[in-house]
């Protein structure tokens, strides 16, 4: 499997009438999705909608049983390794090798990468991501939830792909470094990285998104600018197109 | 090199990997050193009693060349350097052969017999450790190489952030091999550099001719060899297990059923497949042949046959001496037995172990131990070359103490007497080992078995790894 070479001109993420099913059950029924340089879309959706499949349909962890799912104009399915050089990824849980610290966690996995972190640009990068100093050289397995968060944004924000995304980053994090985060995230769309997180925080979802879609049933059921709305309005909005059974 | 680099400091902060590789140098220290120790011990003793016995021959009273030769005279069997690496079939084999008149001996002092409970558990040698304890080592190293990852959640943030997987694979295979040299490599070739240098030292390095050093590399190459490939069965594993517990449990099934029960199917297939005659039947049959040769009626027969083919009537008219001329007939007629019954018995147990080292695509252990020995010098093949050797020796002993009798006929009843210039004629026993091209062709069969293994294991992975899901 040759890498493939991206069309300049293909949009960072086109997801095109993907279907994902596990057995019986359909996780993904005709999924559509476009997203270009810059913007910041936000997929809501209850437990079980499909967010965490979708994500996994771009990473090429799973292959679409129908439609396309193309990173920056690479086939997912078809070329995995080659899309995710496109993606930088921040999982829900952000697990780190607990012997290592911080900085030797991210230059672990930004050298595999291919990348050639300085010990000065690696303390530089978890200080962008909101991670004080002093936990820079602490063992990652004394780090709460919310401190393996910052090392996985620096890992992924080190990597300058086109395409950031995003496990129900905030949950488990505290206000204050959710606000960080939210901040980080629009600095990073700021520079031209295309984000895609998938989240029940609508709060965070008003703050930093651009367009947000709602999943329901596998599918998109709506797209919404979030600044025509608050919060509230959004959250109505969000549980009214619900399925009965998650309402 | 810098990925690799990383993959190394990753595992060098896993205690697992210091604690494997302390055990591991120690146990190979212990053998080896022992070995050592035994070896220099041994190769004291041989020069000891070689010396001793040389004086004892050309020391010998005057008497008639046929009493000298059965008079007899120990030999020894110089002990390859790696023979402390891996004693091979030597101390079942025997290393000392008594030479005298018209016996082929058997080979005896087989270090076995003096074996401590470590060796008959075993793992006495270098080479049981590498066969037995290494594969364990490599799997206690590489379980978890995608498995722990996989279950702790590091695997889907490495393969999320564009780390590709071949690459991680073969960065974290060429780490854990780095590690593999570093614990089982070095210990290996400072115990060889050990033996060899003590060789050298003492004198025994270029007159054996065992050209220790290329059989050092190669057979250290041989047992890294072995480790990756049971470091390729654990990653394997690894690859697709979803813990690391499952990863273990399944490499160490792999491990009891490629190093304990393979090789003894494998073992019993070939004893099965290609019987071999026992040593016991071949003795019967020469014993069998031989008595009714040695009947009075039958030498009668060929003294007459003797003065018929002389066209004399009596002894006293030959231009020789008849029991002279008898006892070289005699021992020609034996030569020929033994070179028939026991060439044929070699050639079998030869045949025999080139099946087994076919044998080793059932077990990959089988097919280091017959590289190893081979490598070491210290095989079947290495045995038969010296037991022919002493054989050789005592025929020539024979030979010129029958010639001098048969060349100096006595009349009268008298007996002839010979003295210490006869005894000189004989030169020491010199034992030259199989040449490095004989023990490399020998090798070949059980390296291509061992180079296929891991190409097959290499072709397992690469689809698994292309396939790596977090």
């Amino acid at each position: 499997m040759g890498a493939s070479v991206p069309p300049a001109d293909a949009p960072v993420l086109a997801i095109g009438g993907a279907v994902k099913r596990f057995g019986s059950r359909t996780a993904l029924s005709g999924l559509d999705l476009r997203l270009g340089d810059g913007e910041v879309f936000a997929l809501l959706g209850p437990n079980g909608a499909g967010k965490t499949t979708t994500i996994n349909l771009i990473l090429g962890f799973l292959k679409a049983d129908a439609g396309t799912v193309r990173v920056c104009g690479i086939d997912a399915g078809a070329d995995p390794v080659g899309a995710r050089r496109h993606v930088a990824y921040i999982p829900e849980q952000v697990a780190l090798y607990p012997g290592l610290s911080g900085v030797e966690n991210l230059r672990y996995f930004t050298t595999l990468a291919g990348l050639d972190l300085s010990r000065n640009e690696a303390h530089a990068l978890l200080a962008e991501a909101g991670l004080t100093l002093e936990a820079h050289r602490r063992k990652a397995g004394a780090y709460s939830k919310g401190m393996r968060q910052k090392v996985g944004i620096a890992v992924a924000l080190a990597r300058r792909a086109r395409l950031l995304l995003l496990d129900e980053p905030t949950s488990g994090l505290d206000p204050s470094a959710a606000a960080d985060f939210s901040a980080t995230i629009r600095a990073a769309a700021g520079r031209g990285t295309a984000v895609l997180m998938a989240t029940h925080d609508l709060y965070r979802v008003h703050e930093m998104a651009g367009r947000v879609g709602v999943l329901s049933g596998g599918r998109i059921v709506e797209e919404i600018d979030p600044k025509t709305l608050d919060h509230v309005a959004l959250e109505r909005l969000y549980i009214d197109r619900l399925p009965e059974s998650t309402a | 090199m810098k990925r690799i680099g990383a993959e190394l400091a990753l595992f060098l902060h896993d205690v697992r990997l210091r604690w494997i590789g302390a055990v591991l140098v120690l146990l190979l220290a212990v053998a080896g050193l022992g070995a050592w120790r035994d070896a220099v011990r041994y190769g004291a003793e041989v020069d000891a009693v070689t010396a001793a016995e040389r004086a004892r021959w050309l020391g010998q009273d005057a008497k008639n060349p046929h009493s000298a030769d059965h008079f007899g005279i120990w030999v020894f069997k110089p002990s390859s350097p790696l023979a402390v690496l891996d004693p091979g079939s030597e101390p079942y084999t025997g290393r000392m052969v008594r030479v005298e008149a018209h016996v082929f001996n058997d080979a005896v002092y087989r270090a076995v017999q003096d074996a401590g409970p470590l060796a008959r558990a075993g793992l006495g040698s270098v080479a049981d450790i590498v066969g037995l304890v290494v594969p364990l080592a490599a799997i206690l190293l590489g379980f978890s190489a995608f498995a722990a990852d996989r279950e702790r959640g590091t695997l889907r943030l490495a393969l999320g952030n564009g780390i590709a997987p071949g690459r991680l694979f073969a960065d974290r295979f060429a780490a854990l091999t780095a590690a593999l040299v570093l614990v089982i490599g070095l210990p290996l070739l400072g115990i060889g550099t050990l033996v060899a240098l003590g060789r050298d030292a003492a004198g025994w390095q270029d007159t054996a001719g065992w050209q220790a050093w290329p059989r050092l590399l190669a057979w250290i190459a041989a047992q890294l060899a072995y480790a990756a490939l049971f470091l390729l069965v654990a990653m394997l594993v690894s690859l697709r297990a979803r813990t690391a517990r499952h990863a273990l449990a399944a490499a160490l099934a792999i491990w009891v059923g490629l190093c304990i029960v393979a090789p003894r199917l494998a073992t019993a297939a070939v004893e099965t497949l290609v019987p071999a005659v026992s040593y016991r039947e071949v003795r019967a049959r020469i014993d069998a042949e031989m008595r009714p040769h040695r009947t009075a009626e039958a030498n009668d027969d060929r003294s007459r046959e003797i003065l018929a083919r002389y066209g004399v009537s009596q002894p006293q008219e030959l231009p020789i001496d008849l029991r002279g001329l008898m006892m070289v007939e005699n021992d020609d007629h034996h030569f020929a037995l033994y070179d028939r019954e026991f060439g044929a018995f070699f050639d079998g147990i030869a045949g025999r172990e080139r099946v087994f080292a076919w044998a080793g695509l059932l077990s990959p252990r089988i097919a280091l131990q017959a590289l190893s020995q081979t490598l070491a010098g210290t095989d079947f093949a290495e045995h038969a070359h010296f037991v022919w050797t002493a054989e050789a020796y005592r025929r020539s002993i024979s030979e010129r103490m029958n010639t001098e009798i048969r060349d100096r006929p006595q009349h009268g009843g008298t007996t002839l007497v010979a003295g210490p210039e006869l005894w000189g004629e004989i030169p020491p026993f010199a034992h030259t080992p199989l040449p490095l091209t004989r023990a490399l062709a020998d090798a070949a069969v059980p390296a291509l078995v061992l180079a296929l293994w891991l190409a097959g294991l290499v072709g397992l992975c690469v689809p698994l790894v292309r396939r790596l899901k977090p």
